[in-house]
């Protein structure tokens, strides 16, 4: 059926693709139920644009802009400023977490410290592995701009990593 | 850890990233019954803004229906035209039909009838079209679309992504223009633009099969042939004195294998502002992609019956309003239509009766 080819592609690209945007969000936001809210929220976007969408080449590409512009666009929001808390505030849940991922969570941390842009540029610059003009085009902004957020980003992080010495404490 | 090697970073953020999770809670059937709901919400907004100006419309019997609901007389609409008032029985029209096709569609078993359904991220104004393919997998595909009077076409593909112009011979006399992709993403992706006799903006876009299919030269034979007016769409039911509380709020006639019974149609109501989605398709053994058991959100199971060989479901998105239950609910809504089968000849365009 043609509704139910469309359902079914897009039925089969979420299974297959939901997991690695899901880890893209979790870096996004630093929350693995907020993530969720916002792979729901893509999914649904890509669902409504599935006949376009479904013929791109680049369909990962065009899913993750999806995904960033939602956080970017949340962030903004009254109601997430109202609502949202540091990416810290939720903690993983204890049983999950061993001592190998003391380095992960201090990351998680200097992270969430990051304004939502200069956060999203690390996670696309080296998560993603995007170049500087991909990044651009994802977020809908210009190279330079992607370059100045990111060395922003970076400074960052080097500086919030640098001030946390649980990470050494904890660390065997 | 430091942040000096991007690598380092890199592999961190893998980390992070890879860190035992909670399971996930993300639904995807949830995420079809949502998108097309809001599908359905846009479309409205769509007509009652008067943008429902695109290609294939829907025939807003919510608003035109008489009292009793007797549809009242079909006013035709002449292109180029106003705001849509469509008062005929059929929910779904079209501004535009495809006139000279190449060898490779299906003829009429080849021709979708899509109304608006782009999302929010850098859409085109001409989201509906109507689709000529061709038969089989990767079959080559035409989308047709029509502007609303007054709206230009943005320079942006559905995707976002900007496009480059490259001129066009003339169509019929008028401007004609190529809308080419600027990134590498779909590189094969050909789009053509035209003024059409009423001032309005036509555009033609083509994908899949070979590319002699789609070839520049088809595009533009096709485009110079497309007609404008109005017509109603032959349906696969009839709906027979539908309560005045539910309305027809869109409706669509999707096929992705011409002269195959592989078609479906959608049609939306509305009750006191609530989604009753029914959906028609050949009854086939098969698992179904459309949710038939409540999600971690719903509890919207759809009811099906099957009548001549179509399969007919009706599914509430929220919670039935107290004017449906009194009217017996779903069943009752789903008792008042009455597939046609699979032979599209014997296809109706006076739906509501």
């Amino acid at each position: 059926m043609a509704g139910q080819a469309r359902e079914t592609e897009f039925t089969e690209y979420v299974a297959t693709r939901s997991g690695w945007l899901r880890k893209v969000a979790y870096l996004l936001c630093g929350d693995w139920h907020r993530a969720d809210d916002l792979v729901q929220e893509s999914v649904t976007r890509l669902y409504i644009n599935w006949p376009r969408a479904g013929r791109m080449e680049n369909l990962d590409g065009y899913a993750r802009r999806v995904l960033v512009n939602i956080f970017l666009a949340e962030q903004r929001s009254p109601w997430w400023r109202r609502t949202t808390r540091s990416g810290t505030d939720r903690e993983l849940d204890a049983a999950a977490v061993g001592p190998d991922l003391d380095a992960s969570l201090d990351l998680r941390q200097a992270l969430a410290t990051l304004p939502p842009r200069q956060r999203a540029t690390v996670v696309l610059r080296y998560y993603c592995d995007l170049t500087v003009d991909q990044a651009a085009e994802a977020m809908g902004c210009s190279s330079g701009n992607v370059k100045s957020q990111t060395s922003r980003g970076l400074a960052t992080l080097r500086h919030t990593l640098a001030a946390l010495p649980v990470a050494t404490e904890r660390t065997p | 850890m430091t942040t000096d090697e991007p690598r380092d970073l890199t592999e961190q953020l893998i980390a992070l990233a890879d860190q035992p999770a909670p399971p996930t809670a993300l639904d995807t059937a949830w995420a079809i019954v949502q998108g097309r709901a809001r599908l359905r919400r846009r479309r409205r907004a769509a007509v009652g803004a008067a943008a429902a100006a695109t290609v294939v419309a829907l025939a807003a019997s919510l608003l035109l229906q008489a009292p009793g609901g007797a549809p009242a007389p079909a006013v035709p609409v002449v292109s180029p035209s106003p705001p849509m008032t469509y008062l005929g029985a059929d929910p779904l029209t079209t501004e535009v039909r495809f006139g000279w096709l190449p060898d490779w569609v299906g003829g009429r078993t080849g021709i979708s009838y899509n109304p608006p359904d782009a999302e929010i991220i850098g859409p085109s104004d001409a989201d509906g079209h109507i689709a000529a393919r061709g038969k089989g997998p990767d079959a080559p595909q035409i989308l047709l679309s029509l502007y609303p009077a007054g709206s230009e076409p943005v320079e942006r593909d559905p995707g976002g992504w900007p496009l480059a112009e490259e001129e066009a011979p003339p169509v019929n006399g008028k401007k004609a223009y190529w809308a080419l992709p600027l990134s590498d993403r779909e590189p094969n992706a050909v789009m053509l633009r035209w003024l059409t006799p009423s001032g309005r903006w036509a555009e033609i876009t083509a994908h899949g099969g070979r590319p002699e299919d789609v070839s520049r030269d088809v595009l533009h034979r096709v485009a110079a042939d497309v007609r404008y007016g109005h017509w109603d769409v032959p349906l696969p039911l009839r709906i027979t004195d539908l309560p005045g509380v539910v309305k027809v709020a869109e409706a669509r006639l999707l096929r992705s294998d011409p002269g195959t019974d592989d078609w479906s149609f959608d049609l939306v109501l509305r009750v006191d502002g609530r989604t009753l989605a029914v959906t028609l398709r050949p009854d086939v053994p098969g698992p179904s992609p459309t949710p038939t058991t409540p999600g971690s959100y719903g509890r919207y199971v759809p009811l099906c019956s099957v009548d001549r060989g179509v399969r007919v479901c009706a599914q509430m998105t929220e919670d039935p309003p107290p004017s449906l239950e009194r009217l017996g609910g779903v069943p009752a809504v789903l008792d008042r239509i009455q597939a046609l089968g699979l032979d599209d000849s014997a296809w109706v365009t006076d739906v509501l009766r």
